[in-house]
């Protein structure tokens, strides 16, 4: 007999997956339970180099509110089925709104969306996982706050709360999302609410200004995890700053980086330069102003001679260093003659400020992510190849010039080997390095598609026998990932998880936890 | 209608020259059966949106539907995500018809998702050159048979000058157990993979060998021929003046629901190869979707 559902859970007969669906109708109402092809197909955008068959989920629910998700975990449990949780579904490269594994139901929480509480003096906000960056954008410039966010590049249609949970970063000095995390609400396997630090305290006022609370400190168990899932998420906001100077340093060769980075790390470790500052490659920047197809046609890696030709067509340099100055005019003036002196020493850079980049595309988006405004024009990228395929390779480096050129020769080596480009930038952390690599990859191709699968494992593979960990990965690779880490760390994650879901109902596959 | 970006979006802002409808309790979108009230062409802005919306509206000329609105965002998705939603929203019981450049899609499909949308298909479509061949590749996910674009697209290939792949995955394959039912066309020779959950596979120009290579499709699969199924060919009289034209009609014509052979499998390849010249396509790529709000 044919299926009513287009996939199932693992282990679980469709006469229960039908009853666990009815009691879901209970909780939801018809239209928040969704199981036909044509609702589930949005779900399915993975953009990884395997079938979509692999993550296809089996149903969606659209929770609204607390008790729904408290009595949702009620039925996952009574019926063994499993949930993966999505707050907006935006986590492009590491494998969208699809669930890690075939027959999981989608937990989609984007009708949790209330603002719950955005405090100016305090500068915190409180808000539910479907909340929007440009819904909170929008939150504040109608009340003219003078606030900031810090948003990832899918700013305007991302959330906080995803982004944050999956330690995403932004470009502001707020850059390092996690940092300015403070105070969870989650609702455990069991079906309990937990609020995490000061948040357990009743009456406490100080759930969003006072991060550890007493005891051991909970919230960084929830993020890149499936231990719980999160329904209110609190984190601080920077102060709009009186003046800011958004600037570009372009350097003409790949091997600068090493004088780049000696120059900045100083720099950013003693706050002179307060931002998650990016280091950004010719070919990251060139889709906003060029199409590959003008330069090269045909199989194989763009050659270094077609970078150097669009580096001249379109201004760019080999890297491009996106940094801004906030403050007070008086402070921007004294720290500007700092980074000026300093990139200006061996004469090697270009500095570019707003007055002589402001018409650059490029300029234009990083300058708006600087400043936490929305643009969405980093995805330009997904037309550099074409045809789909996209994946965040996202090694961690030491702010060390020698690593960091160490790391792009491995990637650019490994990339090319496949045939496919190094479209790289670092993201200047204060002693760290996000490494962050687009592997772009045309789907509809089915050799390049198996190339690409197969060049990201042996960058895992690679990048790990060195001793570099990648900090975040697509829903394809995260078992491979957390096994880099070694037997212990996984040990302790999988005791966590029996201890807080013993019936691994909550996002099994998430890190590579079940 | 035609409208350009700017009128679009003013439109949208004014709030009521261009629609007159606010969005319902429900929506047409959460209909377990529905027939659209209104089609939609979305032009992305691609390099190849003319000749899409020239066979959109081929198709649509012949399915005798009374209007077809148009909306020219030139780019829109990307530097405007917002303007958008307000007219997805605005524009209910719409099927949308839409070809988007693949940053835009990735919004799009995002857009239409949480605006609570059904995906019908979405396709990517590439036209490359391969060792100095002409190659053109489809790929679609589709929900299920009933809403199947391949069969009308292969059936245009018809003395195609190039390397053409097509491949449809049907999210639905509930249909898949039963009674066979095969696309045909002439000049196509076609086999099923063994298993419940079959893909039938049509080659014309090459060999079934030759087809499951150029598809990657593994070697282990048992293969059968498909017999000829008279009276289901899929036909298609119309002359294919430009590939993306021929994409455009065939999407179109899915949505208009002129599909009329539902094929019974999970998936389905077609593939095909020219002996003749070699007609070398601008290197050109883009996305369609076929999408209920």
């Amino acid at each position: 007999m044919a299926s009513q559902f287009i996939a199932l859970p693992k282990g679980v007969s469709e006469e229960s997956f039908a009853a666990a669906i009815a009691e879901f109708r209970g909780v939801l109402g018809e239209d928040a339970v969704h199981v036909t092809a044509e609702q589930l197909a949005p779900y399915i955008k993975t953009m990884m180099p395997v079938p979509d068959a692999d993550h296809t989920p089996s149903a969606a629910l659209l929770a609204a509110t607390v008790e729904q998700i408290q009595k949702i975990v009620g039925v996952c449990n009574k019926y063994k089925v499993p949930i993966w949780m999505i707050s907006t579904g935006r986590n492009f490269g590491y494998g969208s709104a699809a669930p890690a594994e075939r027959g999981q139901v989608v937990l989609d929480l984007r009708r949790m969306n209330r603002i719950l509480e955005v405090d100016p003096d305090l500068c915190f906000a409180l808000v539910e996982p479907g909340v929007t960056y440009k819904q909170l954008y929008d939150y504040i410039q109608e009340h003219k706050y003078p606030l900031w966010l810090s948003c990832p590049a899918p700013s305007a249609i991302a959330g906080p709360t995803g982004n944050t949970l999956d330690r995403g970063i932004g470009y502001t000095p707020y850059g390092e999302h996690f940092l300015f995390a403070c105070g969870m609400e989650v609702v455990l396997a069991n079906g309990e609410v937990l609020r995490t630090g000061m948040g357990s305290l009743p009456k406490s006022n100080t759930w969003q200004v006072f991060k550890w609370g007493y005891g051991p400190y909970l919230d960084g168990i929830f993020t890149q995890s499936n231990y719980g899932v999160v329904t209110k998420f609190g984190f601080w906001l920077q102060p709009a700053p009186p003046a800011f100077k958004p600037f570009v340093i372009q350097y003409e060769h790949e091997e600068d980086i090493v004088e780049i980075v000696e120059t900045i790390r100083p720099l950013r470790i003693s706050g002179v330069i307060p931002n998650a500052v990016v280091i950004a490659h010719a070919l990251y920047e060139a889709p906003t102003k060029a199409k590959r197809s003008d330069y090269v046609t045909g199989p194989g890696a763009i050659p270094d001679d077609a970078v150097r030709r669009i580096m001249k067509d379109h201004k760019l340099g080999a890297w491009n260093v996106y940094a801004a100055l906030y403050g007070t005019q008086e402070q921007i003036d004294v720290n500007w003659k700092i980074v000026s002196g300093a990139f200006g020493k061996s004469g090697k850079a270009k500095i570019l400020t707003d007055q002589e980049a402001a018409d650059d595309p490029a300029f234009q988006y990083r300058a708006a992510l600087m400043r936490g405004d929305m643009t969405l024009k980093e995805f330009a990228l997904y037309n550099w190849r074409g045809g789909g395929g996209s994946m965040w390779f996202a090694p961690v480096s030491q702010a060390r010039g020698s690593e960091t050129l160490k790391q792009m020769a491995m990637t650019k080596r490994i990339l090319g080997k496949y045939g496919l480009d190094y479209a790289g930038e670092f993201v200047v952390g204060m002693r760290d390095m996000h490494h962050i690599v687009d592997v772009l990859y045309d789907r509809t191709d089915p050799a390049m598609t198996k190339a690409a699968y197969e060049c990201f494992d042996e960058l895992v593979t690679e990048f790990s026998a060195e001793g570099y960990g990648t900090y975040r990965v697509n829903t394809a690779f995260m078992d491979k990932v957390a096994h880099t880490y070694g037997p212990v760390q996984r040990q302790v994650h999988q005791t966590i998880k029996k201890a807080l879901d013993p019936n691994g109902i909550l996002a099994p596959g998430k890190s590579g936890i079940r | 209608m035609e409208m350009d970006r700017r009128s679009l979006l003013k439109s949208v802002l004014a709030g009521g020259t261009l629609v007159t409808l606010g969005v319902p309790s429900w929506t047409f979108a959460e209909q377990p059966s529905r027939r659209a009230g209104r089609y939609a062409l979305l032009l992305g802005g691609t390099g190849t949106d003319e000749a899409f919306a020239q066979g959109v509206r081929a198709a649509w000329m012949k399915s005798g539907y009374g209007r077809l609105s148009s909306f020219d965002l030139k780019g829109a998705l990307l530097s405007e995500p917002d303007e958008v939603t307000k007219l997805l929203n605005r524009l209910r019981e719409t099927r949308w018809i839409a070809v988007t450049d693949e940053a835009g899609a990735v919004v799009f499909q995002e857009l239409t998702r949480s605006a609570g949308g059904r995906l019908l298909s979405a396709g990517s479509h590439v036209a490359c050159v391969e060792e100095d061949r002409g190659v053109l590749r489809h790929v679609w996910l589709t929900s299920s048979p009933t809403h199947g674009v391949a069969g009308l697209l292969a059936a245009q290939l018809d003395g195609a000058h190039d390397t053409v792949s097509v491949v449809e995955r049907f999210l639905d394959t509930s249909s898949a157990g039963g009674e066979l039912v095969a696309w045909s066309a002439p000049g196509f020779a076609s086999y099923r993979s063994a298993g419940p959950e079959s893909t039938h596979l049509h080659c014309s120009g090459l060999s079934l060998l030759e087809g499951r290579r150029l598809l990657g499709l593994p070697g282990t699969e048992e293969w059968s021929p498909i017999p000829r199924q008279r009276g289901r060919e899929q036909r298609v009289a119309r002359p294919a003046h430009d590939w993306a034209e021929s994409v455009g009609y065939a999407v179109a014509a899915s949505a208009f629901g002129m599909n009329q052979v539902r094929e019974t499998c999970a998936g389905r390849a077609f593939v095909h190869r020219s002996h003749g010249g070699q007609r070398t396509q601008p290197a050109a790529r883009f996305v369609s979707f076929v999408m209920d709000l």
